[in-house]
């Protein structure tokens, strides 16, 4: 696999992450709750400082 | 006075551990301890060595009684010793240096040399979950206000929890402990407004709070939606505890944590300090994390329900500097599930009433405890401070006590102020059958203390000295 197969891959991985993550925020659990929001905003922390071309 | 949110009723993962019974928590113990016991059997030298000395093989341990019968205890002289031939982190680390991503250390304070803690990814958001975990159950839930008053940052365990702990509740956090003034911690609370939750130290709480009336402002009125005031490190007084509720018109909370604990073992939670009939109320242990035993310090043996014992601590899951049956040296009264009355099959300790075997004084034939002294002298709503000394002259054991009045006592006259102070002596004889010497002096010539408080100092190693 080449880099930038992989870069794809690691940008596509953490899109399904943000999206599983999203679907663990909707639950109420006072003790999870922002585990999970801590959670996602490391992803998208991520996905956001891999971005290296403008917004379409 | 605000009802704090009912834990069990906001979490169904809380509400799943209340709900265990016995043998369901003790399975989920038991299958912790063989994950933690068959990793460290490879990775951790240490550890593996204590394994051969008790002859456990991790793979066909059976019970968790049979685990506390022949695993060998450890203490902190042993892991010193094991970081001077191993350093820096002992050859029970258990993970690869490299993967070290936090280093803690114990405070020093005992004199013996600073225990060293690698934490691992892993541990440092456990590390956050077992702050964060004794606070929710306090009633702190995602965009309250929260202030933590412990100094942050540096090799403290306590530096970095809380702080880990407020952001993955998602709390404001305002980390105001260490280099800020009483004062201008006050100053800060005025421009924030609608504070939630406090975490303090004990006496750093009492401080903060003498600090408010001191400048006029009753807490409750100033801060009407503060519903959680989290105190941890100290013991203290039930007249205490009803003159801190009644000030800020919200319910005092208390945890029981350590480094080795790698954060809170347990909480009061929603329940607070106070228990049935106003007396002392109960921290519950999180055993699904961390396996205590309590134990007579002497022969080891467990500790009967109502009586106070060691705590022995086993880490189930960290990863980096476990501790396996490790000698807290910690004090504290035992309660039995069956006794707690809670309705759930945690074990409790007394809450308010944590000591140390090791600060135990010895004082003309009686054994004294620092928190002993403290509830008889903060008994009195008159005493600010005080500070503590034994000494010998002429051969003789001397106690000396400095204490300061609170400052709403300014305009008390001579007579007034000798019998507090007679009041006082009286109520520390009753407490430890030792008469002190007694004397005023002004609050600053006291020392401040940001976190845990060190009252007394023994001075009588120097007095025998030629």
């Amino acid at each position: 696999m080449d880099d930038e197969t992989r870069s794809d891959d690691d940008d596509a991985i953490l899109r399904r992450m943000l999206e599983a993550a999203d679907r663990l925020c909707a639950g109420g659990d006072a003790l999870l709750t922002g585990q999970y929001r801590h959670l996602r905003a490391r992803i998208e922390a991520l996905i956001e400082l891999r971005r290296t071309t403008a917004a379409a | 006075m605000p009802a704090v949110a009912d834990p069990f009723a906001d979490s169904a993962l809380l509400a799943r551990f209340a709900g265990l019974t016995r043998p369901e928590l003790e399975a989920l113990q038991l299958d912790k301890l063989r994950r933690q016991l068959q990793r460290l059997a490879v990775t951790s030298p240490y550890y593996a060595t204590k394994m051969a000395e008790g002859g456990i093989d991790p793979d066909r341990i059976t019970s968790l009684d049979a685990f506390a019968e022949r695993f060998p205890t450890s203490s902190k002289a042993e892991f010193l010793t094991d970081q001077t031939e191993h350093p820096p982190f002992g050859a029970r680390l258990g993970i690869p240096r490299s993967e070290v991503a936090l280093v803690n250390m114990t405070g020093g304070t005992s004199g013996q040399g600073q225990e060293i803690y690698g934490r691992s990814q892993r541990d440092v958001h456990q590390l956050g979950y077992l702050h964060a975990l004794p606070w929710v159950m306090g009633g702190l839930r995602a965009g309250d206000v929260a202030m933590n008053c412990v100094p942050a940052g540096g090799m403290t365990t306590g530096g970095w929890g809380p702080g880990e702990g407020l952001r993955i509740i998602g709390a404001t956090a305002f980390h105001v402990g260490g280099g800020m003034s009483t004062d201008a911690k006050i100053d800060l609370m005025a421009k924030i407004g609608g504070m939630n939750f406090i975490y303090a130290s004990t006496n750093y709480l009492h401080t903060l709070t003498e600090g408010l009336l001191n400048r006029g402002l009753v807490p409750r009125d100033a801060f009407p939606n503060m519903h959680g005031l989290f105190i941890a490190a100290e013991g203290y007084p039930l007249e205490w505890a009803e003159k801190i509720e009644a000030h800020w018109g919200c319910r005092l909370q208390e945890g029981y944590g350590s480094t080795q604990c790698n954060g809170f073992g347990g909480s009061t939670g929603s329940a607070g300090v106070f228990g049935r009939d106003g007396a002392r109320g109960l921290i519950r242990l999180f055993e699904w994390e961390t396996m205590f035993e309590i134990v007579d310090p002497v022969t080891g043996a467990p500790t009967p329900s109502g009586e106070v014992g060691e705590m022995v601590i086993t880490n189930l899951s960290v990863e980096g500097s476990p501790v396996i049956r490790f000698r807290t040296g910690d004090a504290a009264r035992y309660v039995a599930h069956e006794d707690a009355g809670t309705g759930q099959v945690w074990k409790s300790i007394e809450a308010g009433s944590i000591g140390r075997f090791d600060d135990m004084m010895k004082i003309r034939g009686n054994n004294v405890w620092p928190s002993a002294i403290d509830a008889a002298v903060f008994a009195h709503s008159e005493v600010g401070d005080y500070a503590g000394r034994v000494y010998t002259e002429g051969g003789k054991t001397e106690v000396e006590m400095r204490l300061a009045l609170a400052e709403h006592c300014a305009g008390l006259d001579a007579e007034e102020r000798k019998r507090i102070l007679n009041s006082v002596k009286q109520a520390v004889k009753t407490r430890t059958n030792v008469l002190m010497t007694i004397i005023e002096v002004s609050r600053t010539e006291l020392p401040e203390f940001a976190y845990k408080a060190r009252r007394w100092k023994d001075e009588r190693q120097q007095g025998y000295r030629l």
